[in-house]
């Protein structure tokens, strides 16, 4: 009845240390405390674990003394019987014993060994890396990987992907606004442009824009391949010119013009532009894109300066004066008549600095029709034309075009024959009115008129007189004695009437110059000074109107007059009656914080469009009579 | 040996060598903070005062150029990591190189934004620009730590070598081990919380915060105190308890020690996580940058 | 008559065997010889005092890769069979193989082997020697010493053995190395089996209650392994005499106290054994006797070199001084006709020497006299390019006539002199040696004469040395930079004596020693006054002059007191420091080379601060009456010193101005000053400091260190010492005496041509050099395997990466088995760059100073902060 015992435990260099103890009683003890036989330094192990007590039969009884079960071949157990020839193993916490038959019949032999080694057998050197962040950090280089791959697919790869096979093809709806090429004001930049909504899906290449599109063009958000065509080359004019047609958007000036006028580029600039070849006239050349909502037309005034700063050293024969800047912006030049003619009457442009005359042909003076205490007023009360009393705005006769920035041509019969009227004779009830603008005829019905009342006298046919009366309340002259009895009485009464109308004091030459041909026939003997209103005094710029309709606070007449001053005081219709470009500086550029407003060339100019592309329109002179 | 006595003759100059002793930040008299200083106040002043029509971005003249020269100074610092570890033979300073990183590094904040035109949005050019920006700071961060924390880092250490500390706290444990033996189970179950529950670094926030509430050695030490104290209070504590107590207490002294010079190393390290993947990073975005802007000219 | 050579174990008592040789020690020499006897025939008996052969390699730790150096000296003893024909076989390899070849060897070559035959003595038992009588010398603890006379007798010798069996012998050899014996234990039961003197395998033992004997380095080494694992559950004692461990390394010592608190080992300090009994051991500690219960007594009390008992043997040494070798014939025969010595106790260290010795000395004893050395080849590679076509005999006597120093030495000693030796011809005006030039070997003019210009301004100015005489011995002796040009007034030849070679010269040659110590005070007196003084006027100074050693830390000038002497720095390095309010406040830091104590002399009065030593130097001490005596007859001189002085007092007042307004700087500066010199940056010509308020423990330096030697770390950052904020990492200080340096078999450090010391690829890995540093900066290690592109690493994590490679890394990855060498910091020599360290630390907090830049460094910025 005995135990051999080998306790084997293991050096730190690897070996093994083996120490054979023989038990000669039937009963071991096991445990970590020091009165155990096998004695397990291991704190998991009960001061008092197990014991073996050995059996008859090759039988070796096992029981838990620690209160913790023992581990027998994978079951937890606190007592068994084993039979020793089969080498059970029991584990304890780290230790294992080893069951086996000893050398004697009626011994054990139990193999004790540490089958999980203590924890402090590493050695600290190894262990020094917990000191870094290298174990509880994911790899710098990892990182490093992961974001750069990340970055360059989102950011190149699919972009590129995209980019290879993409549809460049244009939106029909922009292609053909672009086309219609109207809206010249808002391409001047005087009215916003709404943004067309871009079409389709957002595409990967988005994020290679640099900024947000002008609204013009923001129907090409998810359209790259629209301007940037190939890769690596500029933006085109071309591709500009696939919408912006020339018929729409006109040169600035004749190729070879411009080619003279504008100043050369140079420096380095301009030789790497030489280099990548950028033609300095190329679209992009002013037009930035992704620069904002109002990029694509957001011109600097300096690319207008640049050339005609010194025009004229460069282009001789130009008409232009040299516009270093707004400051230096010349007096204007009003186109104004110089001869009026029905056929080809002859404009010259004067600046007004020289207090320009104009050969109108008519006759008008704004003082009378602007006073609220002569005849004319009472005139306006009596017709109950609108105005404060008697006074008539400007508004009545100077009506704004549609697109406000220039007024309705006048006419006698909108504007004059309120209280202009023509009426000479009532027959029976009804008035008989000469009619305007044919004077041969004028003659021609008052002859008639008395050759009829010679021929064959009716009763109630009255002359009127062409005194200024209420219509209806005229005087009646001649109504006795219009019993004309002979035709020569007839002709000689016919000539002085038809003479008195258009001699001074006569209904015409209130308004117009009387020509007397002196003719032998009367008929002939009169014609009319031919009249032609300027349609357009500063043809080379916009003056819109409307956004000046209210100014400095004032509205109506006095924002008129505000600016023409003239107007008020002036009793001939040959005064030229515009503000100098003094006013103007009033508020644009204007030291006046409160009223300053920007002052861009293309606030009044045009680039490309109107006449010779300088943003006017051609002079549509008003012609008066046959 | 021969050869060794022959050159002995000559009296051969010593091969210059940088024994200024001087930090990174004033490294020749704070050479590179006056050329980076020099190289912004240039950058502002052109940009001030050559004129950009329509508007100052990228795509003007002087926008190329700042762009060129960001691009070139990015490529540059982001080689401090190669020539940190290319060991060659010929004369160069780490110190100088690091010193001209940091202000050089520093002035790119003027260069680029300057070059962006303050023009920012969605995109991947504003992402290279962040980007940058991030990697600038995160470099700031660096330069905060690398000069407030060493001094620290020596005092903690106080001579004592990383493997000494843990082998400080790997005797103490092989010594609990020992006293523990005699314990019985429940006493000998907390000196065993102290060796198998008490991790020395931890996770990243353990480490920066320096409090590891789960460590098995501060629950056992309390645990045996309070066992301790309960005794105290009846009549003689346990002598064995007491010498487990004594020694918990200098593992927890060491546990401390060590954990301050990990929670120090871990600062030190921690920006240079951000820095360095960020730079990466950076790098492609520059190259979608640049790559992108010329694709789409 | 002749017994025949059979192996006779143990020997019966009383009967005697003769033999033609006894060779006594089985090491590389004995074995050869015995191995050559053998083949030759002649009747021998090799005694081997342990139980195996070659006991000293034997010991080596397992696995260790033995080297074959120097490589161009042929092994004539050894051909490579094993089968003895072409005598031992030896080749660089591993211990296990060497030691087998060569049993396998001697068995072939069917050497007479006896083992566990230690010899008690030797003496001759023919007639008396008239007129040989030897003076043996022996030194006691106390100083005094006793001299015992000794007749010698002829041939043929009496060995007798400790087991008191007895050998006779024509002639012996003695091959016994310089290991000695170990000091046995005196106290009764000393002899018991299990008291023993030496730890094999720590392994061995386990569950024993052990008790080391003994608080060396030795016996600490072995307390630690025997309980370094507590699996072996050894209950181990360490019993040391005193109570510190004065002579044990300070690493050791840690890792001692380190296992006390840990547990591991008792340490019985002030202890003494009384008694050993089996099983027990009782001890006189400090509180009483006490007796233990003691299984095993390792005893490492140091062991007598063997010096003792070959005196006995009639055996004279060339002097008394440590290093001295026995005064041999050219053939190797001691002053004891018919007793040769060969192998390290003859002064050669290294394998192929000793085997070589082995071979010739039989060949010598077999009456073959005109056998050339082995070294013969070599030294005529030496003399080859010199002018007069003499024959290397001839060159050796040649210049041992010539030069003076070299008189005293015999044929042999000559021959391996020239071994460490270079002799060259130098034609007119070539420059032998640079001012500022480092180098520490001794020149002697054998052939013309050499100019030595004083003034460094002024190349003109000339002092002539004359054949015979000696130069450069301010540079052995300081360790420090020449100190003047010199160059060769016609053609001349010169013997360069390497710094070993000329230690040992002087170790073996006293009176050489005695002349070059004549020179050197001369000559640094005329340093002291430069030029405009004759040797002929300093005979009474130098008459006056007494070398003294002063240990590290003790004061030759104390403030305050009187006293006029006048001290020269010869080596080591001295600090001034001064007292203000009641603290020594460091003044300055003196280098060899430089004088002090003259202010007294010159102004009279007391000192005016304290001189001490801040490591172990060697001072001239002149008497202050015969130098003022000189002062008083050359005023000039005396305006000189003044001038010499100025810099000095002016630091002093800058201090005594500072002490009040910065009295914190003044201490941080004594503070840092001192830290420092302790650290010994005192004997140090360059040094790594680490500022740690900018040190960010990125390590670059140790990887920068590593990728720039093949690999291998020279530099430790984290270990050192550490005073605000200040640290002195483990690296190499280039000491100005070189401790790695002063025994190194192969003789592979030197110091090279920019003063950082070095070791050649000559190096055996034997770690001498490391034990004896006294910094820890010397590693054994191998050379690990090449790492992957830095590329691969930088992007693909491929490698370790930059820096040392850990140790599984390098092990998984090694090639064939490298041999591990001594490393260390080489200064980054032939790097235009300058040393990687400095160069690789990005935040400035890495910087290599000299002593003299130290001192500023601990001022710098400390200062103002």
């Amino acid at each position: 009845m005995s135990f051999s015992i080998r306790q084997i435990a293991k050096r730190a260099d690897g070996g093994d240390i083996i120490r054979t103890r023989l038990f000669d009683a039937a009963e071991i003890t096991v445990g970590r405390g020091t009165d155990c036989d096998i004695q397990l330094a291991d704190l998991g192990v009960m001061l008092r674990h197990a014991r073996l007590s050995q059996l008859a039969g090759g039988l070796v009884a096992i029981e838990a003394t620690g209160g913790i079960p023992l581990e027998i071949g994978g079951q937890f157990v606190n007592r068994a019987e084993l039979v020793v020839t089969d080498n059970p193993q029991i584990n304890i916490a780290s230790h294992r014993l080893s069951l086996s038959a000893g050398e004697t019949a009626d011994t054990i032999a139990i193999t004790v060994e540490r089958v999980i080694p203590a924890n402090d057998a590493a050695d600290a050197s190894a262990e020094t890396g917990i000191f870094s962040l290298r174990e509880t950090m994911p790899s710098k280089r990892v990182l490093a990987w992961a974001l750069a791959g990340l970055i360059l697919i989102i950011g190149l790869a699919l972009p590129l992907w995209w980019m290879a096979d993409r549809d460049a093809s244009l939106p029909k709806a922009m292609v053909a606004e672009a086309a219609r090429g109207d809206g010249s004001a808002s391409r001047a930049g005087l009215l916003p442009v709404t943004p067309v909504a871009a079409k389709g899906a957002m595409q990967p290449d988005i994020v290679w824009s640099s900024g947000q599109l002008s609204d013009a063009h923001a129907g090409l958000a998810n359209n790259c391949g629209a301007c940037h065509q190939a890769a690596f080359v500029s933006v085109t004019d071309s591709a500009c010119v696939a919408c912006h047609k020339p018929e729409t958007t006109p040169d600035h000036a004749g190729k070879a013009r411009m080619a003279l006028g504008r100043l050369p580029a140079t420096g380095a600039i301009a030789v790497i532009h030489k280099q990548l070849n950028l033609s300095e006239t190329r679209c992009t050349g002013c037009h930035k894109e992704h620069e904002g909502p109002r990029g694509a037309l957001m011109v600097a005034q300096s690319f207008c300066t640049d050339c005609h700063a010194g025009l004229s050293s460069r282009l001789t024969d130009t008409k232009l004066a040299n516009v270093p800047d707004w400051a230096g912006h010349p007096q204007f030049k009003p186109t104004i008549v110089r001869t009026a003619l029905l056929t080809t009457p002859l404009f010259t442009r004067v600046s007004l600095a020289q207090k320009p005359q104009e050969q109108s042909g008519l006759l008008y003076p704004h003082d009378l029709h602007l006073s609220t205490s002569n005849a004319v007023a009472n005139m306006v009360k009596a017709q109950g034309l609108p105005g404060q009393d008697g006074l008539l705005p400007c508004n009545y006769c100077h009506v704004r075009d549609s697109d406000g920035v220039r007024f309705k041509p006048i006419e006698m019969e909108k504007n004059c024959a309120a209280c202009h009227d023509l009426a000479f004779a009532s027959d029976g009830g009804t008035t008989r009115t000469l009619p305007h603008g044919k004077p041969q005829q004028v003659a021609g019905i008052i002859r008639d008129f008395y050759l009829a009342q010679a021929l064959s006298p009716r009763a109630g046919v009255k002359r009127l007189a062409f005194e200024r009366r209420q219509p209806g309340q005229m005087a009646e002259l001649e109504t006795a004695d219009l019993r004309i009895t002979s035709p020569a009485e007839a002709r000689a009464r016919a000539d002085a009437a038809i003479t008195g109308i258009f001699s001074k004091g006569g209904v015409c030459a209130d308004c117009h110059a009387i020509i007397n041909t002196g003719a032998p026939d009367i008929a002939r003997r009169y014609s009319i000074m031919p009249v032609t209103l300027t349609d357009h005094y500063l043809p080379k710029g916009r003056f819109p109107h409307k956004s000046h309709e209210t100014f400095d606070t004032k509205t109506g007449d006095a924002a008129c007059i505000a600016c023409h001053t003239g107007v008020p005081k002036s009793h001939l219709a040959s005064d030229v009656l515009l503000p100098p470009v003094a006013s103007c500086r009033e508020c644009h550029e204007s030291s006046n914080v409160r009223t300053n407003v920007a002052a861009e060339c293309s606030t009044c100019h045009g680039y490309h469009y109107g006449e010779g592309g300088h943003g006017g329109d051609v002079t549509r002179p008003r012609k008066v009579g046959p | 040996m021969a050869a060794g006595i022959k050159a002995a003759g000559k009296a051969i100059v010593r091969a210059p060598r940088d024994t200024a002793h001087e930090g990174f930040l004033t490294h020749k008299r704070s050479r590179w903070l006056k050329v980076s200083g020099v190289v912004s106040i240039t950058a502002l002043l052109a940009y001030a005062l050559i004129d950009q029509s329509p508007r100052a971005n990228g795509g003007t003249a002087l926008g190329y150029t700042l762009g060129t020269i960001g691009a070139l100074l990015i490529v540059w610092l982001s080689m401090i990591g190669l020539r940190k570890r290319i060991i060659t033979t010929k004369p160069y300073s780490l110190k100088a190189w690091t010193s001209a990183h940091v202000y050089l590094g520093l002035s790119l904040i003027v260069i680029a934004t300057l070059h962006t035109g303050f023009q920012l949005g969605l995109n991947v050019h504003t992402l290279a620009y962040v980007l940058m920006m991030f990697v600038i700071l995160s470099g700031l961060w660096g330069i905060i730590v690398y000069t407030r924390l060493p001094a620290q880092l020596s005092a903690n250490r106080n001579e004592a070598t990383q493997p000494q500390m843990l082998e400080a706290i790997r005797a103490l444990d092989a010594q609990l081990d020992i006293a523990a033996q005699p314990l019985d189970r429940a006493e000998s179950d907390l000196v065993r919380l102290s060796l198998e529950q008490c991790d020395i670094g931890g996770g990243l926030w353990s480490r920066l915060t320096g409090n590891y509430p789960r460590c098995g050695n501060a629950r056992a030490l309390a645990a045996v105190q309070a066992i301790i104290n309960a005794q105290m209070r009846t009549g003689r504590p346990d002598a064995r308890l007491n010498q487990i107590l004594f020694l918990l207490e200098r593992k927890e002294a060491a546990l401390a020690q060590a954990r301050r010079h990990i929670r120090m190393k871990a600062q030190l390290e921690l920006w240079l996580y951000v820095h360095v993947p960020a730079t990466f990073a950076l790098l492609a975005a520059l190259t979608a940058h640049i790559l992108s802007v010329f694709l789409y000219w | 008559m002749v017994k025949g050579h059979k192996v006779l174990p143990g020997g019966e008592k009383g009967v005697s065997e003769h033999f033609k040789i006894a060779i006594v020690g089985s090491g590389p020499a004995g074995l050869s010889a015995a191995a050559h006897a053998a083949k030759l025939g002649i009747p021998h008996i090799l005694l081997e005092k342990t139980g195996h052969l070659s006991d000293t390699i034997f010991k080596y730790q397992k696995g260790k890769h033995v080297m074959a150096t120097p490589s161009q000296l042929v092994l004539r003893a050894g051909g490579t069979g094993v089968d003895g024909q072409g005598g031992l076989p030896f080749e660089a390899g591993k211990r296990e193989l060497i030691l087998g070849n060569w049993d396998a060897g001697t068995a072939a070559a069917k050497v007479n082997v006896r083992l566990n035959a230690e010899i008690k003595s030797i003496s001759g038992t023919g007639t008396p020697i008239p007129g040989s009588i030897q003076k043996i010398v022996t030194r006691k603890r106390d100083g005094t010493s006793e001299t015992k006379e000794l007749q010698r007798h002829a041939a043929p010798y009496r060995l007798v053995l400790t087991d008191g069996s007895e050998i006779i012998a024509d002639a012996v050899i003695l091959a016994i190395g310089t290991q000695g014996n170990p000091n046995l234990m005196a106290c009764p039961g000393g002899n018991l089996p299990h008291v023993q003197y030496q730890l094999d395998d720590p392994a061995e033992y386990n569950d024993e209650h052990i008790f080391v004997i003994g608080g060396g380095d030795a016996g600490i080494e072995n307390a630690l392994g025997l309980a370094a694992d507590a699996a072996q559950g050894n209950v181990v004692a360490l019993v040391n005499r005193t109570a510190e461990f004065s002579t044990a390394k300070d690493a050791n010592v840690k890792a001692l106290m380190a296992a006390r608190d840990a547990g591991r080992i008792a340490i019985m300090a002030g202890t003494t054994t009384k008694s050993v009994e089996p099983g027990w051991i009782v001890m006189e500690t400090p509180d009483g006797e006490v007796r233990a219960r003691c299984d095993r007594i390792i005893a490492r009390m140091g062991s007598a070199p063997p010096r003792g008992f070959i005196e006995g043997c009639g055996v004279e040494f060339a002097s008394d001084d440590r290093l001295a070798y026995p005064k041999l014939s050219a053939v190797f025969e001691s002053t004891a006709p018919g007793i040769f010595v060969v192998g390290a106790l003859a002064g050669y260290p290294l394998i192929k020497h000793c085997m070589n010795q082995g071979h010739d000395v039989v060949e010598f004893i077999n009456g073959n006299t005109n056998l050339k050395p082995a070294d013969e080849p070599i030294l005529e590679a030496k003399f080859r390019n010199l002018p007069g076509n003499r024959s290397v005999s001839e060159w050796l006597d040649h210049l041992r006539s010539n030069v003076t120093i070299l008189e005293g030495m015999s044929a042999l000693q000559m021959r391996e002199f020239m071994l460490d030796s270079e002799a060259r011809a130098y034609r007119a005006g070539d420059v032998i040696f640079e001012r500022n030039a480092p180098g520490s070997s001794l020149f002697g003019v054998a052939e013309g004469t050499a100019l030595v210009e004083i003034d460094p301004n002024n190349p003109a100015i000339t002092v002539p040395l004359n054949q015979g005489t000696i130069f450069g011995e301010v540079g052995l002796i300081s360790g420090r930079r020449r100190g003047a040009t010199i160059r060769a007034q016609g053609d001349c030849i010169l013997v360069e004596i390497s710094r070993t070679a000329a230690l040992r010269l002087m170790a073996a040659v006293p009176s050489a020693r005695r002349e070059v110590n004549r020179i050197t005070t001369e000559r640094s007196v005329l340093q002291i006054f430069k030029s405009g003084l004759t040797v002929g006027d300093l005979a009474d100074i130098v008459a006056t002059a007494r070398v003294e050693t002063v240990p590290a830390g003790k004061a030759v000038i104390r403030e305050g007191e009187d006293g006029d002497d006048i001290f020269i720095i010869r080596s080591g390095s001295m600090v001034v420091e001064k007292q203000i309010g009641g603290k020594p406040v460091f003044l300055n830091y003196v280098p060899a080379g430089s004088y002090i104590g003259e202010m007294a002399v010159v102004d009279g009065g007391t000192r005016t601060a304290t001189v001490r030593a801040a490591v172990k130097a060697d001072v001239i001490r002149l008497g202050g009456e015969a130098f003022r005596a000189l002062l008083a007859e050359k005023p000039e001189l005396k305006a000189r010193l003044r001038a010499d002085m100025a810099t000095r007092i002016q630091m002093n007042s800058m201090i005594e101005s500072k002490k009040d307004s910065f009295r914190g700087v003044v201490e941080m500066y004594t503070g840092v000053a001192n830290f420092l010199i302790d650290n010994g940056v005192g004997e140090a010509t360059d040094v790594l400091l680490i500022d740690e308020t900018l040190c960010v423990g990125c390590d670059n330096c140790e990887k920068a260190c590593a990728d720039s030697h093949d690999g291998l770390s020279r530099l430790d950052r984290e270990a050192g010492r550490t005073y605000a904020h200040l640290h002195v990492p483990t690296s190499c200080r280039h000491c100005e005496h070189p401790h790695c340096m002063s025994d190194c078999p192969p003789n592979a450090i030197h110091r090279g041509p920019t003063g950082e010391v070095y070791i050649d690829d000559s190096c055996i890995g034997c770690g001498n050099c490391q034990r004896h540093c006294p910094y820890g900066v010397i590693r054994m290690d191998k050379v690990p395997p090449k790492k992957p592109w830095l590329i691969n690493w930088l992007l693909f994590g491929q490698g370790p990466g930059p820096g040392e490679p850990d140790k599984k890394w390098a092990y998984k990855h090694a090639k064939a088995e490298a041999p591990k060498k001594a490393i260390k910091c080489d200064m980054c020599t032939g790097q235009s760059g300058g040393p990687a360290c400095v160069r690789a630390c990005p935040t400035g907090a890495a910087i290599r100073v000299s002593p003299e830049q130290f001192l500023s460094v601990a001022l710098l910025d400390r200062g103002n902060d």
